[in-house]
């Protein structure tokens, strides 16, 4: 594009912007605004996406640490008469195991401690493990995948994996894409909001890159939702300063960027302008939607005891659905401490207790609410745990490493197709046996629910046109509703 | 079948648009020769016939080229024609050559349903029998961009609910419990048209609102969670048309409101949790329109259809790969009381294991005559 011709558009859209926000919520700015607007080129065409969606939003409950399949939604009773026998070369075909039991003597079999139990779903049943018991009551809206399959054998690269669609860091994160292709759904709100649980369990570093933009314009990154104090630092007005003071304050700044874009033609600067104008939004946006005093006592015991306190995973649940009730694109609730090398059984007891009635009642939350059908709900790790034990082995304690070639994720509402299992492990939920799928198809079908055809959905930088997908990924046909 | 269909569908659409109405003439004279004159005929034609194909008559057609047939009726598939003009472009023996403008899909679909129905060369044309309206495409005015910029301005959510159509997605989500019913209904009165899915959840719409929302031609989906919405307000809605889809989640509304979703047409689904209907209401719904889907928020938890028994471990799975080992009855009960070969009742002195089973016999002749042929006697196992 012509930069005079993007100047004009990015002026129209900075004055556009910055004048809305004074008269948010009435309609009687307007006609002040309608000589500005008129400026706006008749043609532009809404942003969206390239067909009709079946999802408007996303809530990604990533399992920060990697839970173990094999004790939650894999079911292998064969494993049970396999107690501590050597792990078959035929099974492991020598694969790389990472550094933390590479050197063990013995990888005994390790069944899991868990009793599971059949759940009826659409299809013939999903067996699902003791530590879900709410869960496991939902059954028949889940989309199970057990043959997901990953490139990375460790967090760190894992979990840009699955964020970026590349193990490099750098690129941008799945809800800056959501938010850049979308746009915004309240622009009161981030397009694109974080929030994050401290586990109990054995936790791993979690940088803020896994939420950045990477090449994309900054206003597209995650927005993280703090637990204590002010859920958002730094936007309280500082003593002594008024809503009206700082909105003279922003308007003289406006000015001189404006005059600084003119000059350099800086398209960060104009994010700059707009995360401003979206900070002075959100002064009133965030208290408003942090509150829960309008919830009602049956909804608050439904997310369980832990729903008042502030930053665990039933209070960021129940964020979560009022976030998507207010329009917000990709709501990402990050559960840390599911990394169980040693003492699996006691760590994921605690874990699965923290997430299970809080994940369950934001799916039933949303159901009645009418918003089930338009929000994709994932629930996944970065990869799955191995069948062997990691340290000692007895019947009632082991641990487990990671493991990449094999994991179970599950999604629900928005467009999946409710009560099914896709694709299934081997006897030792160690290899895929039927229908493998990668991050990449699984990231492809989410665009897909959300209106884009993944291999469209591109940015330039450097020269490139680069996207989530890569170079690869298909949509799962099969798991659309 | 439903290709057959879809293609005839094509044939007639493409005779509905020429502007006089056609002579009475065949399927194959009105669309199929045309096409073969237009892709085929010069090299295959009156002219020149090369691998001594023409297909410029009927007669022509039937008598095929130097190699056979190129046309078998009711079956395009073995048609060489189509298979022909299937193969890829780089392939030696696709037609037209790929240097020679090719047909259409349109085309080749057309093709392959007339043979598909028997290739007749005087079957009469789809629209000349039976004239078929061509599908009226609902057309929807794009909308008034200053409609849509004083929303935008407001910090309405404004989106294509499909990019294909001029349909619109509106969401109020943003600063929702500022708006009043008036001004909603200010607001939308110019989008009227193009509103296919509207979300006025937890602002203050009314019935303004949804008497504007009746005179919303394409609106589908309707969201009034946590709105002041009551009996009187919805009533509003009338008959409406189109919509499908209504949240009244946490509304006002009471067991008199179930009328008016008996009374929309269209509904499917119905969101009614903390709406103020009562189970007498759901079940009203329920029996009067039983192919409404009601979703008052008291869905059941998942059956339960299998436990398993407390796990036990054991190592005596066989590795796979190793010798198996011969595994011992646990039971020596028999799975049958008559004997499969006699039908005699069964003597336990006379068992054996059959596949991990325990069967037993009458007599002790029996079994040497089931071991013979177990296969003949399986289906009068238990």
């Amino acid at each position: 594009m012509d930069p005079r011709e993007l100047y004009h558009l990015n002026l129209t859209r900075r004055r556009f912007l910055s004048a809305g926000a004074r008269t948010a919520g009435s309609a009687l700015g307007v006609a002040a605004l309608s000589k500005i607007l008129e400026a706006r080129p008749a043609a532009a065409p809404l942003r969206g996406p390239h067909f009709a969606p079946k999802a408007r939003r996303v809530i990604y409950l990533h399992m920060e640490g990697a839970p173990s399949h094999i004790d939650l939604w894999d079911y292998k009773p064969q494993m049970r008469q396999r107690y501590d026998q050597d792990l078959p070369d035929s099974i492991r075909q020598g694969q790389r195991l990472t550094g933390m039991t590479s050197g063990q003597a013995r990888f005994p079999i390790a069944p899991s401690l868990f009793r599971f139990s059949k759940y009826k779903n659409n299809q013939d049943g999903a067996w699902i493990s003791e530590l879900m018991p709410h869960t496991a009551g939902l059954a028949n809206e889940l989309c199970f995948v057990h043959s997901l399959h990953t490139e990375a054998i460790n967090h760190e690269p894992g979990i840009t994996f699955f964020q970026t669609g590349t193990q490099q860091p750098g690129r941008p994160s799945f809800g800056s894409w959501a938010s850049y292709g979308l746009g915004s759904g309240n622009a009161n709100l981030p397009d694109f909001v974080v929030m994050i649980t401290q586990g109990t369990g054995n936790m791993q570093a979690l940088s803020a890159r896994f939420w950045g933009s990477g090449f994309l314009p900054s206003e597209h990154q995650g927005c993280k939702l703090r637990s204590g104090g002010d859920p958002v630092l730094f936007l309280r007005d500082p003593a002594g300063v008024s809503r009206e003071d700082r909105r003279a304050m922003l308007d003289t700044v406006e000015q001189m960027n404006e005059q600084e874009f003119a000059r350099t033609l800086d398209p960060e600067i104009r994010s700059r302008v707009e995360q401003s104008e979206m900070a002075y939004r959100m002064q009133m946006s965030v208290p408003e939607l942090t509150d829960f005093s309008n919830e009602d006592e049956a909804t608050l015991e439904m997310y369980g005891p832990d729903v008042k306190k502030p930053g665990s995973f039933a209070a960021n649940c129940l964020l979560a659905r009022r976030l998507a009730e207010r329009g917000v694109r990709f709501i990402q609730l990050y559960m840390r401490g599911w990394d169980a090398h040693d003492t699996l059984p006691a760590q994921i007891r605690a874990q699965s207790m923290s997430v299970d009635q809080p994940q369950a009642a934001l799916l039933k939350d949303l159901r009645q609410r009418g918003l089930l059908d338009d929000t994709l709900v994932l629930w996944s790790g970065e990869f799955g745990r191995t069948c062997y034990s990691q340290g000692t082995l007895t019947p009632t304690n082991y641990g487990r490493d990671h493991h990449p070639r094999c994991f179970t994720c599950w999604m629900a509402g928005g467009g999946i197709q409710p009560g099914i299992s896709y694709g299934k492990t081997d006897d030792y939920a160690y290899n895929i046996a039927e229908n493998p799928v990668e991050v990449h198809d699984l990231h492809a079908t989410m665009l897909h629910l959300l209106g884009f055809d993944h291999e469209k959905l591109t940015y330039r930088s450097q020269g490139r046109d680069f996207r989530l997908t890569d170079v690869s990924g298909k949509v799962m046909r099969e798991w659309l509703a | 079948m439903a290709r057959v269909a879809l293609a005839l569908l094509f044939l007639a659409g493409c005779q509905s648009t020429s502007e006089a109405p056609p002579p009475p003439r065949s399927l194959y004279q009105a669309n199929i020769a045309p096409i073969l004159a237009e892709r085929c005929t010069s090299c295959h034609g009156a002219q020149k016939h090369k691998a001594k194909l023409s297909m410029h008559t009927p007669e022509a057609l039937r008598a095929g080229s130097e190699s056979g047939p190129v046309i078998v009726p009711g079956k395009p598939d073995e048609s060489e024609l189509v298979r022909r003009l299937k193969l890829p472009l780089a392939h030696d023996d696709h037609m037209p050559p790929k240097d020679r403008p090719q047909p259409t899909s349109g085309e080749i679909a057309a093709l392959e349903s007339w043979i598909a129905s028997g290739a007749s060369f005087d079957a009469p044309g789809v629209a000349a029998a039976k004239p078929v309206p061509a599908p009226i495409a609902p057309k929807i005015a794009p909308a008034d961009p200053k409609a849509i910029a004083a929303l935008e301005a407001a910090l309405v959510h404004v989106e294509k609910a499909d990019p294909a159509t001029e349909l619109l997605w509106i969401d109020f989500a943003a600063n929702a419990p500022k708006w009043s019913d008036a001004e909603l209904a200010k607001m939308l009165a110019p989008l009227a048209a193009q509103v296919a899915q509207l979300s006025l959840a937890r602002t203050q719409a009314g019935a303004q609102t949804l008497a504007l929302a009746a005179k919303m031609p394409e609106l589908e989906k309707l969201d009034l969670r946590a709105t002041p919405v009551d009996d009187a307000a919805l009533g509003q809605l009338g008959k409406h048309a189109h919509l499908g889809e209504l949240v009244l989640v946490r509304s006002k509304l009471s067991d008199a409101s179930v009328d008016t979703l008996l009374a929309l047409p269209a509904l499917q689904h119905v969101y009614l949790w903390q709406s103020g209907i009562t189970p007498a209401g759901f079940a009203r719904l329920t029996v009067e329109k039983p192919k409404l889907e009601v979703d008052a928020g008291d869905a059941a938890a998942t059956a339960v259809l299998e436990a398993e028994p407390a796990p036990k471990f054991s190592s005596d799975a066989p590795i796979p790969g190793a010798a198996p080992v011969a595994a011992a009855a646990v039971s020596l009960e028999p799975v049958n009381s008559v004997c499969p070969v006699s039908g005699a009742p069964v003597n336990k002195k006379y068992l054996v294991v059959f596949e991990g089973r325990v069967i037993g016999f009458c007599c002790n002749k029996c079994p040497s005559e089931f071991w013979a042929d177990p296969e003949k006697f399986r289906a009068k196992l238990p």
